[in-house]
């Protein structure tokens, strides 16, 4: 059995605001279940999937983990979130810091906009060395070079030193992942690290991140992604998330191969597959996300399933193990 | 210009004005280069190709509203447009010559949540192209516009809401009805689904096959997302650095790629399969260059894993591999 590095234990993530969605606009705050209940564990040396649709709560699953949930209007309500024995929760801000960046640290969806415009390269790349260890700054420089060149920037000495805006989006994810990687981190977040990118360039920087995951050993990544492909490519084990809890999670061929919640199988049948023949049109799901002002209370993927029983609209279903590490929240499988 | 075809594009070179002087005159950067295809009436065409390879400027070129942007854009070539047996060319017309014709060609945009009037409700914003392109009185437009939201799949309430207030499917869905209200011959939707859900996607493009059916509309699609190209279209151009570098039937070229281009887009896309052994994949070097620096010769050769010496020295010719599918390689 592998070892834990990181262990979720009912994490409740909410935000408060004013309007509850569409119509009329409340008076008090109210707040929306982004993420409820969530548990989960992270191994050494694996690749963790968490895949959904906008809202689904995998973002926000990931940046409570840092603890990096913006409060107010955020706030985590309820969870422990253990790394290597400690509460990361529990943690002052000051603390907490000693842990981002170095042990844990996480590449964004835009890399466009989490560089600092403002800044050269080299300046927020030495930066993350002379705040985490004690570097000067010759010594920040040469290393982050090294860095630059093993993320795969072509003429790294000379690119240091131009802004951001002059890299393409590419290159800029390249200097994101160097700069996550500074301290060799045991575990990665990466939080769509792609989807801004070009497909060509997307499969460039998927080998980058697999090719250092192999360099660095015993690290491990989670992969927040709504792209199934690439679920597929790059993951051992995947989450599926909807309405801000688990539904599904299990191993990357027993997802694709015998996939047990509705949602699920409907996500994987919607989407055009490269290179098979669809006869006329695709299978959809109807209607969209639920409101996390107004999720329903019973099973939130109900209002959309195909197989809807009464039974769903009153009573969440729990996640429950169906065969060895194939765990689903569904009524279908309950009894 | 053949009766069957409906839109002819013949060596479309499109430059703008760039910032930096030459001596006299400014220097140009060709964003399109001798593009050419040809468009039957009811067909569908994919534009591929990563960003900066010019596909939304050959879209906008087709729509007229290059000019509209940059005056000082360049155009040569011809866009042909054959309407009721007579051929008319685009390229170049003015904003008024264009009046006529607009309401035959439509476009869709990505970003439906800026491509949306805010202030108008999603009823307004259907009907609006009919106050100033048909003579129809206001009942009749008011039976049009539920005409058209019934046929986009849009619910009643929708009429009195703001683009904010729908979600981004539904949006969509608006632009979608916006577009047809003029009753246009051609429509075109530039990354019509790239900023939507993956459950909400398969429903917009079910759409767009369903509308292409019954509005009998020639549709030209732009999406990097070679999967969708390949459900929703019968053909495909694949482009690169403002060139068709491959084109043909969808099918054909999807499964036998003949530029080394082609090749790699394809098999960079992740597939959503279990497989127990990694599949071996091209994975190109670098980014696609800037087009104030093509390279010599194939504008692909700093990228291509086959690249030879003659290719830098001259540009590969189109060739015609099996009826209708070509490609520009020396290999």
């Amino acid at each position: 059995m592998k070892n834990k590095i990181l262990e979720i234990k009912n994490l409740s993530t909410v935000f408060y605001a004013k309007h509850s969605g569409q119509g009329k606009e409340t008076k008090e705050l109210i707040p929306g279940k982004a993420v409820s209940g969530v548990s989960f564990d992270v191994y050494e040396d694996e690749v963790l999937g968490i895949v959904g649709e906008s809202g689904s709560g995998k973002s926000v699953t990931a940046y409570s983990i840092l603890n990096l949930i913006p409060n107010p209007p955020g706030k985590i309500v309820s969870g422990e979130i253990i790394y290597r024995g400690i509460d990361l929760l529990k943690l002052s801000s000051e603390e907490i810091r000693k842990y981002r960046g170095a042990e844990i640290s996480m590449i964004f969806q835009e890399p466009g906009t989490s560089l600092n415009p403002v800044m050269r390269i080299e300046e927020q790349m030495c930066e993350v060395f002379m705040s985490h260890g004690k570097t000067d700054r010759a010594e920040a420089l040469k290393k982050s070079i090294e860095l630059l060149k093993r993320a795969g920037l072509p003429d790294a000495e000379k690119r240091i030193k131009e802004y951001p805006s002059s890299l393409s989006g590419g290159m800029q994810q390249r200097v994101m992942i160097a700069m996550a990687l500074a301290f060799r981190p045991s575990l990665l977040i990466a939080d769509e690290p792609t989807t801004a990118l070009d497909v060509t360039v997307q499969a460039q920087i998927l080998d980058l991140m697999s090719d250092i995951k192999r360099e660095n050993g015993k690290s491990s990544i989670i992969m927040i992604t709504h792209n199934l492909g690439i679920i597929a490519e790059m993951c051992d084990r995947v989450l599926v998330m909807y309405g801000g809890k688990i539904q599904e999670s299990a191993n990357v061929k027993d997802l694709f191969e015998n996939p047990l919640h509705p949602y699920t199988s409907a996500m994987i049948k919607s989407i055009p597959c490269f290179g098979k023949k669809h006869e006329g049109r695709l299978n959809t799901i109807p209607g969209m996300v639920p409101d996390i002002f107004n999720l329903p209370p019973g099973c939130k993927f109900c209002n959309r399933c195909e197989f809807k029983k009464d039974i769903c609209e009153k009573k969440e279903p729990e996640l429950k193990e169906i065969s060895k590490e194939h765990f689903v929240r569904c009524h279908l499988y309950e009894g | 210009m053949k009766a069957e075809n409906i839109l002819e594009v013949k060596d479309l070179v499109i430059e703008y004005p760039s910032g930096r002087k030459k001596f006299l005159s400014r220097e140009r950067l060709r964003a399109v280069d001798r593009v050419s295809f040809n468009l039957p009436a009811g067909g569908s065409l994919g534009l591929a190709g990563e960003s900066g390879s010019g596909k939304s400027t050959v879209v906008k070129a087709i729509a007229n509203l290059l000019l509209f942007n940059n005056p000082e854009t360049k155009i040569r070539g011809e866009i042909l447009i054959n309407i009721a047996g007579k051929e008319i060319n685009l390229a170049n017309m003015s904003r008024s010559g264009m009046k006529k014709y607009r309401k035959l060609i439509q476009i869709i945009f990505q970003d439906s949540n800026s491509s949306l009037n805010p202030r108008f409700t999603a009823g307004k914003i259907i009907e609006e192209p009919l106050l100033y392109n048909t003579k129809l009185g206001k009942n009749e437009r008011a039976e049009r516009v539920n005409f058209l939201m019934e046929k986009t799949g849009l619910q009643e309430d929708v009429f009195f809401r703001y683009p904010h207030e729908l979600s981004g499917g539904q949006r969509q869905r608006v632009s979608i009805a916006r577009a047809l209200s003029t009753n246009p011959r051609i429509l075109i939707a530039d990354e019509p689904v790239s900023s939507l859900d993956v459950s909400v996607q398969g429903q917009i493009l079910n759409l767009f096959s369903d509308i292409q059916k019954e509005f009998n509309l020639t549709l030209i699609m732009i999406a990097h997302d070679l999967s969708i190209i390949e459900s929703v279209c019968s053909d495909v151009a694949i482009m690169y650095l403002g060139k068709i570098i491959e084109t043909g039937r969808t099918n054909r070229v999807f499964e036998n790629p003949a530029h080394p281009y082609t090749q790699a887009l394809i098999s960079s896309i992740p597939v959503p399969e279990y497989k127990s052994e990694k599949r071996e994949r091209i994975i190109l070097k670098g980014d696609i260059p800037s087009i104030m620096k093509k390279p010599s010769g194939c504008v692909f050769r700093s990228r291509c894993p086959k690249a030879a010496d003659i290719c830098s020295e001259k540009e590969p010719e189109e060739k015609e591999i099996t009826s209708g599918h070509y490609f520009s390689c020396f290999f």
